[in-house]
């Protein structure tokens, strides 16, 4: 009898004690939440503020005077216009050419039969565990060779291919069953349109997720842009911003602006795709 | 006859565009390797024993001079040391950090995808543009967190321009960004947990701490393995943070790295020759990281 109600007694301790761990759980998490988003919000309202407001002691939170002056001037005057179109246009090249090799390659290597195969695909994901500085020397001085520096065909063509995406490809293609493939050849469509036609559309979420992981990383893409593009009309936006740090040392309102509009844009579209970024990036994560 | 006509030229056409599709594909992806990788580390090995300077077209062979320079400089045992120090504390911050998120977010009831979405936000973030943001936050005379500190009665601090506090402070910034990249990983790990092992460990009652240690931190092995060796990986070669968040690599050199001397070396002072030597530490330092993963891995397996 006595232990039966200790047991009780014990139990309601028990949940409360559960209780108030959640309660505390939540809490932190909460803290580090604000921790988290403070950043962008503090980036964010500064980039509304004028110069001697920013720099006004103690501090304001909200703007109190909002002006967009600071955009007008970072996007006029800086040029960030030229920028953001020219990371754009490399953007989009870029993300295209390598989703499309990737794929390429992913198929060849899932699904054609030759010789010397596995060979060649090992060899070809060994080049992962080259570190970019051990290549980034010569490359630059190919990049005189070649007449290149200043130019995007830099940026375009040594990332042609990109091993990852090779490897992620291949992983997903190999998922899908050979007998769809062999049927498509008995029917006598080659190669090519069956990559075009049964492939792609089979792996779309996969090809958004890789997309996405690539277009992530060419926008966000700092050191190899800012060694070989020389003259400001070619600056893609990180490069840009970088330069606001030697031109614009004290001038935090023109560089907080010109991080909110390299930040926001990506945060925007992050929101509505949630779901196919955490994928993106999980990618990351997939191993043979 | 006529059907047998049909099939055969079918064939061929397979064949044909099979044969063509192998042989555009290999001969791109021989020409890239080769001429973006393969030949840029022999030369750079190459390069590494002579005085290399593109700008100038220069190529004279000195020997291993440059070997002995690089480790007769201690600004380079600062920046293999400083590289050293980062990774490793990053790192552990990463994995430990992360961990304790997803563990906590995976076992709420409310504003699950809400936490999940905020912690993710600097992962998807420019390094530039965060960088530029974080040296705002840290300035020492107007900068927020010194006038937070000083609210709570503690003096303002030099944070970015002190040669103590400058690494510390970059490992703040890239801890704050890169947490929410664990944290993701570390969920989808917990996803994959069997409800029979907690629903078993519910009959026996465990606390919360015991379903960590003896069912949840065991079952994401995988995924702690995976975050540290891209986390070492990765944070080798620092340079983005250090390049914009301190002037010149800080007071004192406090924040130099490898790849920040790397940079240095190469594009300020144009000897090719030397950068290509930290290049190849760098490659060793990954080389061995990489070979105690396999290590390690092989014995989890076993």
């Amino acid at each position: 009898m006595l232990t039966e109600v200790n047991e009780g007694g014990e139990d309601r301790m028990a949940k409360k004690k559960d209780y108030a761990v959640t309660i505390f759980i939540y809490i932190l998490l909460g803290l580090g939440a604000l921790l988290m988003m403070f950043p962008f919000f503090w980036m964010i309202l500064s980039s509304f503020k004028t110069q001697s407001e920013i720099v006004a002691f103690p501090p304001t939170f909200f703007p109190e005077a909002p002006t967009f002056k600071n955009y007008v001037d970072v996007w006029v005057n800086v040029n960030f216009k030229q920028f953001f179109v020219n990371s754009m246009f490399v953007l989009i090249v870029k993300t295209v050419i390598a989703l499309y090799t990737s794929i390429l390659a992913g198929y060849v290597f899932s699904k054609l039969r030759f010789r010397g195969r596995n060979v060649i695909f090992v060899l070809v994901l060994a080049t992962m565990m080259v570190p970019y500085p051990v290549t980034i020397l010569s490359l630059y001085q190919e990049m005189f060779w070649f007449k290149w520096i200043d130019s995007y065909n830099a940026l375009i063509w040594t990332a042609m291919f990109n091993t990852f995406g090779i490897f992620v490809m291949k992983q997903f293609i190999s998922g899908i069953p050979d007998s769809l493939i062999e049927s498509a050849r008995i029917d006598g469509a080659g190669e090519f349109r069956i990559l075009h036609r049964i492939i792609m559309p089979l792996i779309k979420s996969a090809l958004s997720a890789l997309a996405i992981f690539i277009c992530l990383g060419v926008w966000n893409d700092f050191l190899w842009p800012f060694l070989v593009l020389n003259s400001d009309s070619k600056y893609t936006i990180p490069v840009g911003l970088a330069l606001f740090k030697g031109r614009y040392y004290t001038d935090y309102a023109k560089q907080l602006t010109g991080a909110t509009i390299t930040v926001l844009p990506v945060l925007v579209i992050y929101f509505f795709l949630q779901k196919q970024f955490i994928e993106g990036i999980a990618l990351s994560g997939i191993k043979e | 006859m006529n059907d047998i006509f049909i099939k055969k030229s079918a064939n061929r056409h397979i064949l044909n565009s099979r044969t063509v599709m192998i042989t555009v594909t290999l001969a791109a992806m021989g020409v890239f390797y080769l001429l973006f990788l393969i030949f840029p580390i022999i030369y750079a090995f190459i390069g590494s024993f002579f005085n290399w300077n593109p700008m100038m077209g220069k190529m004279d062979f000195t020997g291993i001079d440059n070997y002995v320079n690089v480790f007769q400089t201690p600004i380079f045992y600062k920046a293999f040391i400083n590289t050293l120090i980062f990774t490793f504390v990053v790192t552990f911050f990463r994995v430990a950090l992360g961990l304790m998120l997803a563990v906590f977010i995976d076992g709420l009831r409310y504003l699950k995808s809400f936490f999940r979405m905020v912690y993710f936000l600097p992962v998807v973030s420019s390094i530039i543009a965060i960088s530029l943001v974080w040296v705002w936050i840290f300035e020492p005379t107007s900068g927020i967190l010194n006038q937070i500190l000083n609210v709570f009665g503690i003096p303002s601090l030099g944070w970015l321009k002190d040669q103590y506090l400058a690494l510390p402070s970059i490992m703040i910034t890239t801890i704050w960004k890169d947490v929410g990249f664990s944290m993701v990983f570390y969920l989808a790990g917990l996803n994959n947990i069997p409800k029979s092992l907690y629903e078993a460990a519910d009959v026996d009652g465990a606390k919360r701490l015991q379903k960590f240690f003896h069912i949840q931190l065991p079952m994401l092995a995988p995924q702690t393995m995976l975050i540290a060796v891209t986390g070492i990986i990765t944070y080798i070669q620092l340079f983005d943070q250090v390049f914009m968040m301190t002037e010149k690599a800080g007071p004192n050199n406090a924040t130099i790295s490898l790849v920040y001397l790397l940079y240095d070396e190469a594009f300020n002072n144009f000897r090719f020759g030397t950068a290509a030597v930290i290049a190849f530490i760098i490659f060793l330092l990954t080389f061995v990281f990489s070979l105690i993963q396999m290590r390690l891995q092989n014995q989890s397996v076993n």
